[in-house]
Order: structure tokens, then C-alpha cells, then sequence
């Protein structure tokens, strides 16, 4: 019965004391989540830490919440305002992995005709062209392209204008484009 | 597992193909552990969370119990204020039941005094001011604290015909209570001493307090009413008009004492004085019985 409840009905309902609720908010939106975490700090143990703080998050707000807004949008504010939080701490922009340039530099050439990109070139092309873009990038074309939330949305949940989203959202795709292409 | 969020805005299809290879990267997810982790920390949150919900019921009940217990014991006290009219409670409602109330006190203490009308008359004006069936009710208690509180050993010799002292009528309760705590008859004495144990049962500190005062000024109370017996042995004297118009009497009081002097055949007397007291409270209903005497 719970299935049939809004995302937002479920969080009243975990406000009010109910805990099954939250079970099933919780598989929802448990994947997408850790995959939005994981591909902004590339790693695991960093992710996994950020994730649980994040729905400690939701926990502590339980009885704050007001459906204002979309389930799914509160929570990637959460999750955004965490992952700027560790950017600050870090003090910098998310290094790139430590072997990124020698795995760059072992591309194939995208000019050979010969190369055919195989579906496994293809995510490895995207995962080290996404580890590259800027993190405010990133971190808008992830919530369109995994998320698919809106433009509207992603400028709730990252507190800049609609119209610095559809940049920042233009930019990464035209970037991950050129990537990708043959 | 989890739910797709239904999209507001749809993928264009560059960002649809960019989407399709992003959903085939190897999809991390939480261990296990953490997911228990989590999951156990939400269940604690809402257990916690529940208990206050609970206790905000069961403060709301308590509340309400409170509330209940509180309205109960403020009708009790209200009602109890009514059908005592020595409290002085009787003047702030209406004309008639304080005359019934009168009539009905009058009607039980001349019962009690007919008989021996030419016996010294009960003299404290308190213990006639007091509603005798709430004496008669409370007698049993009464006789018991009779017993243990020490009376005090009568001065000088009970008067074989005690008027009505009504020079005490225009006192308050306080100063009537001193009347109570001087020297009287002990068979006409009891009823007042017993009105006296109802209210110390009231009002325990207070009448300690006017009983100390009484004792200090039992002298003074003694030779008041001693001057009153002087100028006047029969209710002719206690009848006349004067007599009324010191002090603020009671009406209860004044027109029980207007039946006193009816039943003892001062007709004349009697309406002088509820003509004088229709003069002061020309706002109070006179009750049936004494009505046609004012319009004789």
C-alpha cells in the first residue's frame, strides 16, 4: 500500500513517527542517490560516508519537512549542499584521479577510422570525460542526465539561476560530446 | 529497486544518448551494512520521535483530567458558596433565594425557640445569621470538636432573659465570632459554638485568629451586650427602628429578626422595622410572608 504513496506522503508519514515509511522512501531513491554521490567524489568509501550523512540528513529534518517541493529535489539539495560541504573542506576542486592522465594518454586516437568503440570504450570515455569537467558541471548534468530532474528543479537544488543551470548543463554535454565522439 | 522519478522535462537526444551510456556505468551501491545502519538509525529516530506524540496525548488527557478535576471542585465551591448565605455569597445573587434562604432559616430556628419563648432567646447574632439546617447537618462533627475545644468558663451568670443582641447585628462575621467565643448559656450556646466549628472547619486560621481576638476583646463584647440588656429586656426594645439602623445588617438577618417579632406579637413592631428596612433596601424583593404586612 505503501507503493501507491508520493514520495512526499511517505516523508509525512516517517515525520509522524512512521518508520516503514521510510523503508521504502528509502529504496527509492537508495541507487540513485549513491550513484549521484559516488561519480562526484569517485570514491567509494567517500561516497558511502557522504550518502549516510546525507540521509542522517533526512532524519534529523523529518518533522521539518514540507512538501513544498518534490521528494527527489529536497534530497539532491541535501546531497548538493554535503558535497559542497566537502569541497570545502578540501579546499578545492575534486582532484582527478591519480592515474587519469595515463589513462587519457592510452585513449585510442577517436580519429583512427579503424577504432571501433566498443560499448566498454564508451563508459570508460564517459566516466573519465565526467571526472574531468568542472564540479558544478558535473554536478548539474548528473541530476539531468541520471536524475532527470529539470532545469527548475537543479536550480532549486543547487541555488543558481535556471539560466546558470542550462549553461553549466550545455557546457558538460557539448564536453562529454566531443569526449565520445568517434 | 528503486522507483523512477517521473520526469518533468524531457531528455533531448543528446542528452538521451548521453543518459543510455551514463545508466550502463557500473553501478556503485551502498554496502549492505550501511543500508542497515541507516535504516536502523530512521527506525530509532521514529521510535523516538513517536514517544513525545504519546506524551502529548497523555499530557493533553492530564490536562483535561485537570481541567475536569478543577471545573468539579469550582462547582462544588460554588454551589456550596450558594446555600451558605453567612458567607455573604447570598447578597451577590438573587432577592428571592436569599429569601428563601431566610425563610427557611427563620422557619427551623423558630422551631427551636417557640416552644420557650419566654427562655432566654439564643443570643449570638451570628448563630441565628447561620443556616440552621447547616447546623443541624453538621451537629455530629460539631458536638465532637464541641468536646475538644476548651470552652471558655462563663463569667458571670447566664442572664435569665438574653435579648437579642442586636447591636451585633450590624457587625461583620469577624466581630460576631467574637460574640460567639464570650460567655453564654450552654444549651443556647450550642448552636453557635457549632456554627463556630463549621467555620473553623472552613476556615481554620481565620477563626483561630478571630477566636484569639474574641478572647482579647470578650470584655468589651460582654459589656456591650450587658448595656444592650440594660437599656432594653424584651424585644420591644430590640423591635424599635434605632436599633436597625446602626451598622449594616443583613437582610436575611434584619427580616428573620421582622418574624421574631411577629411570633411574639409585635405586629406594630414588626413593621416599623420592615418598613425601615424597605427604606434601606428598597431593591430586595420582600419575601410573601412579610409582604402584606407592608401594606397594612
Amino acid at each position: 500500500m505503501q507503493a501507491e504513496l508520493t514520495d512526499e506522503e511517505l516523508m509525512l508519514a516517517y515525520g509522524a513517527g512512521e518508520a516503514s515509511a521510510f523503508e521504502t522512501l528509502y529504496s527509492r531513491h537508495r541507487g540513485p542517490l549513491f550513484r549521484f554521490m559516488l561519480h562526484q567524489v569517485r570514491d567509494h568509501g567517500t561516497a558511502e560516508e557522504l550518502y549516510q550523512d546525507v540521509w542522517q540528513r533526512v532524519i534529523t529534518a523529518r518533522a521539518r519537512y514540507q512538501p513544498d517541493a518534490r521528494f527527489s529535489t529536497w534530497l539532491f539539495q541535501i546531497a548538493h549542499n554535503r558535497l559542497t560541504d566537502h569541497w570545502r573542506a578540501l579546499q578545492h576542486r575534486p582532484p582527478a584521479p591519480a592515474d587519469a592522465e595515463e589513462r587519457t594518454s592510452r585513449e585510442a586516437d577517436p580519429e583512427t577510422p579503424e577504432r571501433q568503440l566498443s560499448a566498454f570504450e564508451e563508459r570508460r570515455r564517459l566516466q573519465l570525460a565526467l571526472e574531468e569537467l568542472p564540479a558544478d558541471q558535473r554536478e548539474v548534468v548528473l541530476l539531468r542526465l541520471e536524475q532527470e530532474l529539470s532545469l527548475e528543479q537543479i536550480s532549486q537544488i543547487t541555488g543558481v539561476g535556471r539560466e546558470t543551470v542550462k549553461s553549466r548543463l550545455r557546457y558538460a554535454i557539448d564536453k562529454l560530446r566531443l569526449r565520445l565522439k568517434p | 529497486m528503486t522507483a523512477p522519478i517521473p520526469p518533468t522535462e524531457a531528455h533531448d537526444d543528446a542528452e538521451r544518448e548521453l543518459a543510455r551510456i551514463l545508466r550502463a556505468l557500473p553501478a556503485g551501491e551502498p554496502s549492505p551494512e550501511l543500508d542497515a545502519r541507516i535504516l536502523r538509525s530512521a527506525a530509532n529516530a521514529a521510535a523516538s520521535s513517536r514517544k513525545p506524540h504519546v506524551r502529548w496525548f497523555a499530557s493533553a488527557g492530564g490536562l483535561w483530567g485537570v481541567g475536569a478535576a478543577a471545573a468539579a471542585v469550582l462547582a462544588m465551591g460554588v454551589s456550596w458558596q450558594m446555600l451558605d448565605p453567612s458567607r455573604g455569597f447570598g447578597e451577590r445573587t438573587s432577592p428571592v433565594s436569599i429569601a428563601q434562604e431566610a425563610d427557611s432559616a427563620v422557619v427551623v430556628e423558630l422551631g427551636e425557640t417557640r416552644p420557650d419563648a419566654a427562655k432566654p432567646m439564643p443570643g449570638p447574632p451570628s448563630a441565628s445569621t447561620q443556616p440552621p439546617a447547616r447546623i443541624r447537618h453538621n451537629r455530629a462533627p460539631a458536638a465532637k470538636s464541641l468536646a475538644a475545644a476548651p470552652r471558655p468558663a462563663p463569667a458571670t451568670p447566664a442572664p435569665a432573659s438574653q435579648p437579642l443582641s442586636f447591636p451585633h447585628d450590624g457587625l461583620d462575621e469577624g466581630v460576631a465570632q467574637q460574640s460567639e467565643a464570650a460567655p453564654q448559656s450552654s444549651d443556647t450556646d450550642v448552636a453557635s459554638v457549632e456554627s463556630a466549628t463549621v467555620l473553623s472547619a472552613r476556615q481554620p486560621g481565620k477563626i483561630e485568629a478571630q477566636q484569639r481576638k474574641a478572647a482579647d476583646s470578650n470584655a468589651a463584647a460582654r459589656e456591650a451586650a450587658g448595656s444592650a440588656r440594660g437599656q432594653s429586656a424584651d424585644l420591644a426594645d430590640v423591635a424599635a427602628p434605632s436599633t436597625f439602623a446602626p451598622g449594616p445588617m443583613k437582610p436575611a438577618t434584619w427580616l428573620a429578626r421582622v418574624r421574631q417579632l411577629i411570633v411574639a406579637n409585635r405586629t406594630e413592631e414588626a413593621r416599623a422595622s420592615l418598613k425601615l428596612f424597605h427604606k434601606r433596601y428598597p431593591n430586595y424583593v420582600v419575601p410573601a410572608d412579610l409582604a402584606p404586612l407592608l401594606r397594612e
